[in-house]
């Protein structure tokens, strides 16, 4: 994780003294009393409960016995471990793109209006909306018998099955309604911080817009893409409590999703398969966490 | 020209799940049940009128005036949100502003475990802190909700993004004029980075105010619910109660949403500018 | 600025209304013997004194300074109290010598012999000794009369209203609680003159139909139904102030009572100072008028206070004898002092903690037995779904119990996965301890031991079986549920408006959930959900409902059991009922009333269980012990209580008991309270059955069922969700076949796959 940049201008590196590690050490000690007391909470409450997950992994469910690798064995065999991976990697891999795609293009064309301050604060809204609040507006608008379903049967269309074959897709559609302001946001604070200047500049000398966009803007919201990735990805976790108000712990295959499985894991007391399973997750998003560092640090 | 009015149709899109829902709660018993009898029945499709023709706050009424619980649930959610909100800061500005001014490997690695915890759902780690939450005697206490809250790794990511604009050539400035490290962080740290922390506790609240896993999980006793769990718990009949329930949810949203907002923006934006 | 500024003071405001408004109905029961450890109040039943019949222990009390009267108006006895006992009296009253021509409701009597009652009409023609000639038409006219002690009844004119309960002060005022005849009036309160026999209405007007309490200088006005409490300050001739604790706590008292408005589910008598003491089967408590908190001196699960009959009858009166003494009556006439001792020591010395997923009453009997019998175990019952939790919740908590090693020791597997529970070693493996919590006379073992998979896990405690009532030719083709469906069809194809059954009051689901408990088709030894089996038993069910009665605006929730009635309607020609698939949980009320229907009309034949080659049944009140149980010697007690004559006497009405001795003694049990059944059609025309015992015949078929049932039917909650909602949706025709079988589909096939 590197230093964040300063937008559009590049780090002074001739004055910038190269230090050795050990002289880096020492300097942040002085530090230590800052980190202290929040690590010492982060690793009570979340860091010591994990290693002892992990520890579980390796025993029996009940009866605390050593099963050495059975619970991973029975994991990677499990079918509903396979379903719900796929799923939540499918929703990931569908809505992020998605997310961050549709939220730049909006927040570009933003960028160059002139009354964009409303339909900012209006885009962002969604987000202000606790989940629990709209279960009864999600299923009046959705449902089988709902409005829009009436709508489209109005239009002659035929009933869709927003929380059967469907559900994927609202779920996705929940998810763009939701972030899409504050991504927007993001995006725009990025692109307004690009000063000004830079693209007159480039203009005077014949680039168009386009080139403007590609080469002047893009790269410099790079650590924004970032900030947008890892936020989105969070957030995309979350969608799991519009899944469980709206459909139960066992909804339609397609948004049968990771959280599903270890909640009714813990509810069948399945626990060694929880706990291996806990630490599969872990190492995948250490692993992909890992991966995008070092896409990030070597482009840079 | 055109812009403006795909915007619009944007923006009313957006806005129209809430729209319904305020609307919706204004509406009396029978105009109610009409509209969601097809829900019910299976029958026919959904069609609310717009707007109601006997527009009624009896909902409201009910709900503020003869359901004592309201009140107890909306506080509980208030006050464990206030309290996480402000322990969370207590305890993540240091640390972020900690990692932002690190450089050793090691500090670079924790960093890294905390963000891949913050990506963590909850359900993963579920099993493990219910039993760490039992074996302290915290189990059916607010305590439950609020310590592993106040301990949350996201603050600390959104602050340290604003902390880490801060040029360290101001801090040395500071440190040559024999500043300790400690009033370097509370007289330009915290200033700086103000925007970030703003942006902690304003998504901070969202996400708390929101909170349904851990109270499902870790309370039992009625009287500690808070109040996103208080609404899919009102009995199926009343559903006018649920709607005027969720719009009064909305508001303390809504509010800190409108007072976050203006800081965010222009927090992040001079942030930009400034060198 | 601005706008943040107030946003933040709405935000303070917020926070301060919000903190204010809290907790405004909370009451505090303050629970006595907690603080020393030592001083309780001790039971001592009374025995009837000499020369009393049955009904000793029925009628409220009246107590003029310490001298108790109560009457019974069943038996027309008096009692005085009589040292620690009472003496008793024949009742004089002119009215009652006329056999037969008045039937005594209520009757009150002060020391003296002077009182008042309640009487009417009797509907009954004494002399004729059976009740085959009814009346052309009852009246029900309720009259109220002033009683002098030479025995002399004085009517008092009531006008258009009626009187309901009464009751003396201590000085001998009467009031009572009038409502106008057609009960559309609100209930007022009255003062009747005793010796002019006038009444005075006062202006206090109650919204429900409460009773009256005389407490000092209060006049307590209560209702067992409503949970409304008023109360009148007799000195201040207006209502009291300061009363809301009183009010609040009786309300969350009689939640969940059950009273049926005839029977009293709680009473409210004077104590000393400007105290009142109350009982309901919750226990008994005392409150001080001007104070917030209400003690609780007795916990009803500890002693007879919350024992119930066989049919739900608890505690009714009580009354205060002076000394920390009090008199209450309990369940089955049973009259109970409870006198405080300060040097009695409290006897629990540990705790058992029971693990069911919704409240069941009759687990609250097994409760009170097991307490009454061992008062030194404290029993502890945990609901898994209350308070609007789910089925999730409630087992992940249980989970939640296990992993922290610290589980329930009982577990009522009712609803549960009991398959899952077993594979994973949840439960204790009672094998070895059957002799032990046996009961002396035996255990239909068929019923009570079917969890013995590989090691016995769980006891049940009652259950229920399937019937089938319908005519014989039916019955002869009738073996499974697709064949039930095809002659239910049969007949409402031959004849139009005729329907096969009457369902008209059930929602869909409902219609599911019986088909699954009936036929049974859809339970298997190993658990499995069968996709053809669940698609034809879909298939089944719609064509049941097709061919049955149904309206629109269906009821929530119908005791099927109960719907054998309708079959007196086949009597009509308008609308025939043809079967009646039910099930049958009460000797009683269902076994008794079926083949009594069966003795009174020849063409009809009972057939127990539908399926042929699944004989089914639903067992209830499955306990089963922990394995890594704290207090597993107990546990043990408590099934075996469970299990025992005493407990299993209690459960006529919810579910056929286990304990032979108490199963069989339903063939030679006299029917007393109803020897006939008379019922209209709808033509308004009356009919009449007689409703008897079981005769030897009858009694060796059900045996014959008992004894080859294989087939429990437990699933556990989510499964039958899934089942009954999606087939009620495909009944209702939201979804068509297939893709109500693809969900339940979906649903078992994510769920094996777990």
């Amino acid at each position: 994780m590197t230093d964040a940049v300063h937008y559009g201008i590049k780090e002074n590196t001739e004055n910038k003294t190269k230090t050795t590690d050990k002289r880096k050490n020492k300097r942040d000690l002085r530090y230590l009393p800052f980190l202290l007391p929040g690590a010492v909470g982060v690793i009570v409450f979340i860091i010591i409960p994990f290693a002892d997950s992990a520890r579980r992994s390796f025993l029996t469910n009940i009866t605390l016995e050593w099963c050495g690798l059975d619970n991973y064995r029975a994991v990677f065999n499990n079918e509903a471990f396979a379903l719900a991976m796929k799923n939540t990697l499918r929703f990931t891999a569908v809505c992020l793109p998605l997310l961050t795609a549709v939220s730049f293009m909006i927040a570009y064309v933003l960028s160059k209006l002139i009354h964009a301050r409303l339909i900012r604060s209006v885009l962002l809204f969604p987000m202000a909306i606790p989940t629990a609040t709209m279960v009864l507006i999600w299923q009046i608008l959705f449902a089988d018998s709902g409005c829009i379903n009436g709508i489209l049967t109005y239009l002659g269309k035929g009933t869709v099955r927003f929380l059967g074959e469907g559900s994927f897709w609202l779920l996705v559609g929940s998810y763009i309604w939701k972030n899409l302001g504050y991504t927007v946001l993001l995006w725009l604070t990025g692109i307004e911080s690009i000063s000004s200047s830079l693209c007159e500049a480039a203009k005077t000398d014949g680039a168009g817009e386009v080139q403007c966009l590609v080469y002047i803007i893009m790269p410099s919201l790079r650590p924004t893409l970032y900030t947008i990735t890892i936020i989105s990805f969070l957030n995309s976790f979350k969608v799991f409590r519009e899944a469980y108000l709206l459909a139960g712990s066992y909804p339609h295959r397609d948004i049968y999703l990771m959280q599903h499985l270890f909640s009714n894991w813990f509810a069948e007391m399945d626990l060694g398969k929880m706990a291996a399973a806990a630490v599969c997750v872990f190492t995948v998003v250490f692993v992909a966490a890992a991966l995008l560092k070092k896409v990030w640090d070597r482009e840079w | 020209m055109l812009v403006y009015i795909f915007f619009a149709v944007l923006c009313a899109a957006v806005m129209l799940p809430v729209i319904m829902m305020v609307l919706l709660s204004l509406n009396d018993e029978t105009e109610l049940a009409s509209a969601i009898m097809p829900l019910e029945s299976g029958k026919g499709f959904c069609a609310p009128d717009p707007l109601p023709f006997f527009p009624t706050f009896s909902h409201y009424k009910k709900l503020m005036l003869y359901t004592p619980e309201f009140y107890r649930v909306f506080f509980n959610s208030l006050r464990n949100t206030a309290v996480i909100l402000v322990c969370q800061v207590l305890f993540a500005a240091p640390s972020a502003w900690a990692f932002s001014r690190m450089k050793s490997r090691h500090s670079k690695l924790l960093f890294d475990m905390y963000v891949i915890f913050m990506l963590m759902p909850f359900q993963v780690t579920m099993l493990s802190q219910y039993l760490l939450l039992d074996r302290l005697g915290l189990m059916d206490t607010s305590a439950a909700l609020i310590l592993p809250a106040v301990f949350s790794t996201f603050p600390v990511f959104i602050m340290y993004r604003s902390f880490s604009q801060i040029p360290e050539d101001v801090l040395d400035h500071a440190r040559i004029d024999g500043a300790g490290e400690f009033t370097i962080f509370l007289r330009i740290g915290l200033p700086m980075g103000r925007s970030g922390m703003l942006a902690a506790v304003t998504l901070g609240f969202l996400d708390l105010w929101n909170m349904v896993e851990q109270p499902l999980a870790f309370i039992k006793d009625k009287r500690l619910l808070p109040l996103s769990v208080y609404l899919p718990m009102i009995d199926k009949g009343s559903e006018g109660i649920v709607l005027a329930a969720s719009v009064i949810t909305l508001i303390p949203a809504v509010f800190v949403f409108i007072i976050g907002q203006d800081e965010l923006e222009a927090g992040m934006i001079s942030s930009g500018i400034k060198e | 600025m601005k706008r943040k500024k107030f946003a933040a003071w709405a935000a303070a405001l917020m926070m301060v209304l919000s903190g204010c408004a809290d907790n405004s109905a909370e009451v505090a029961v303050k629970e006595m013997s907690a603080d020393t450890g030592k001083g309780r109040y001790v039971e001592q039943i009374i025995t009837p004194p000499e020369g009393a019949s049955d009904g000793f222990g029925a009628g409220e009390f009246v107590n003029t300074d310490g001298k108790i009267v109560f009457s019974s108006p069943h038996t027309y006895e008096r009692y005085t109290a009589d040292g620690d006992g009472f003496e008793a009296s024949r009742l004089n009253a002119d009215i009652l010598d006329e056999t037969g021509k008045y039937y005594l409701i209520d009757i009150k009597t002060l020391p003296d012999g002077s009182g008042a009652l309640i009487y009417m009409d009797s509907v009954y023609d004494e002399d004729d000794g059976s009740e085959e000639s009814v009346p052309e038409s009852i009246d029900l006219t309720y009259h109220f009369a002033l009683l002098a002690p030479d025995g002399t009844t004085t009517e008092v004119d009531t006008g258009n209203s009626d009187i309901y309960d009464f009751e003396f002060t201590k000085d001998g005022r009467l009031f009572c609680m009038m409502q106008s005849k057609d009960m559309n009036g609100t209930p007022v309160l009255c003062e009747v003159d005793t010796k002019t026999a006038a009444v005075k209405p006062m202006s206090v007007n109650t919204s429900s139909r409460c009773n009256i309490d005389i407490a000092g200088k209060y006049l307590v006005l209560s209702s067992d139904t409503s949970g409304e409490l008023m109360v009148y300050d007799m000195e201040k001739n207006s209502m009291a102030d300061d009363t809301d604790t009183l009010e609040a706590f009786w309300k969350e008292m009689i939640k969940g009572e059950n009273s049926n408005g005839m029977e009293p589910v709680g009473d409210i008598c004077e104590g000393e100072e400007n105290s009142v003491y109350l009982v309901c089967s919750k226990g008994l408590y005392r409150y001080e008028f001007g104070k917030t908190t209400v003690e609780q001196l007795i916990d009803g699960k500890t002693c007879m206070i919350g024992m119930k009959s066989g049919y739900g009858q608890g505690v009714s009166y009580i009354t205060y004898e002076g000394d920390d003494s009090l008199l209450v009556q309990c369940a089955d006439n049973t009259l109970v002092r409870y006198k405080y001792d300060p040097d009695a020591p409290d006897l629990v010395k540990t705790k058992l903690r029971v693990f069911v997923l919704e409240d069941m009453p009759e687990l609250d009997s097994v409760v009170n037995s097991f307490r009454r019998a061992d008062p030194t175990v404290d029993v502890i019952i945990e609901t898994g779904m209350e308070n609007g939790k789910t089925y999730e919740d409630a087992m992940k908590e249980l989970t939640t119990q296990v992993m922290s090693d610290d589980p329930p020791d009982v577990l009522i597997l009712d609803g549960m996965d009991i398959k899952n529970l077993t594979d994973k070693k949840l439960l204790k493996d009672l094998s070895g301890d059957i002799a032990d919590i046996t009961p002396e006379g035996g255990l239909l073992e068929k019923a009570a031991l079917w969890n013995d998979e590989g090691g016995l896990w769980s006891a049940a405690g009652g259950f229920s079986i399937p019937a089938i009532v319908c005519d014989t030719g039916s019955a002869d083709s009738i073996h499974s549920l697709a064949e039930l469906a095809k002659a239910a069809e049969k007949i409402h194809d031959e004849k139009k408006g005729s329907y096969a059954m009457d369902l008209e009051m059930i929602n869909s689901s409902e219609i599911a959930r019986n088909a699954v408990l009936i036929s049974g088709e859809l339970s298997d030894k190993n658990g499995a959900l069968d996709s053809a089996a669940v698609r034809s038993f879909f298939e089944s069910c719609k064509r049941i409902s097709d061919a049955s009665c149904r309206k629109d605006g269906a009821m929530e929730e119908y005791d099927i059991s109960r719907l054998f009635i309708s079959i007196l309607d086949s009597v009509s020609d308008d609308m025939e009922f043809h079967f009646v698939p039910s099930m049958l949980s009460s000797y009683t009320y269902d076994i008794n009333a079926i083949t009594s229907l069966k003795d009174y009309d020849s063409s009809i034949s009972l057939k127990y269980g539908l399926n042929d080659d699944k004989h089914s049944f639903v067992p209830s009140l499955n306990a089963g012990i922990c394995s890594s149980a704290k207090n597993a010697d107990n546990a043990k007690a408590f099934i075996k209580c469970m299990l025992s004559d005493e407990t299993q006497k209690t459960f006529s009405q919810q579910f056929l008991p286990v304990n032979s001795n108490c199963f069989k003694a339903n063939f030679e049990d006299d029917i007393y309270f109803t020897t006939g059944m008379t019922i209209s059609n709808d033509k308004g025309e009356m009919l009449s059955y007689d409703w008897n015992n079981t005769d030897e015949d009858e009694e060796s078929q059900l045996m014959a069922y008992i004894d080859s049932m294989d087939t429990p039917v437990m699933l556990d909650k989510k499964t039958m969700e899934v089942i009954c909602g999606n087939c009620a949706n495909y009944i209702d025709g939201s979804m068509t076949l297939d893709e109500a079988v693809k969900a339940v589909e979906d649903y078992t096939s994510i769920r094996s796959r777990e």
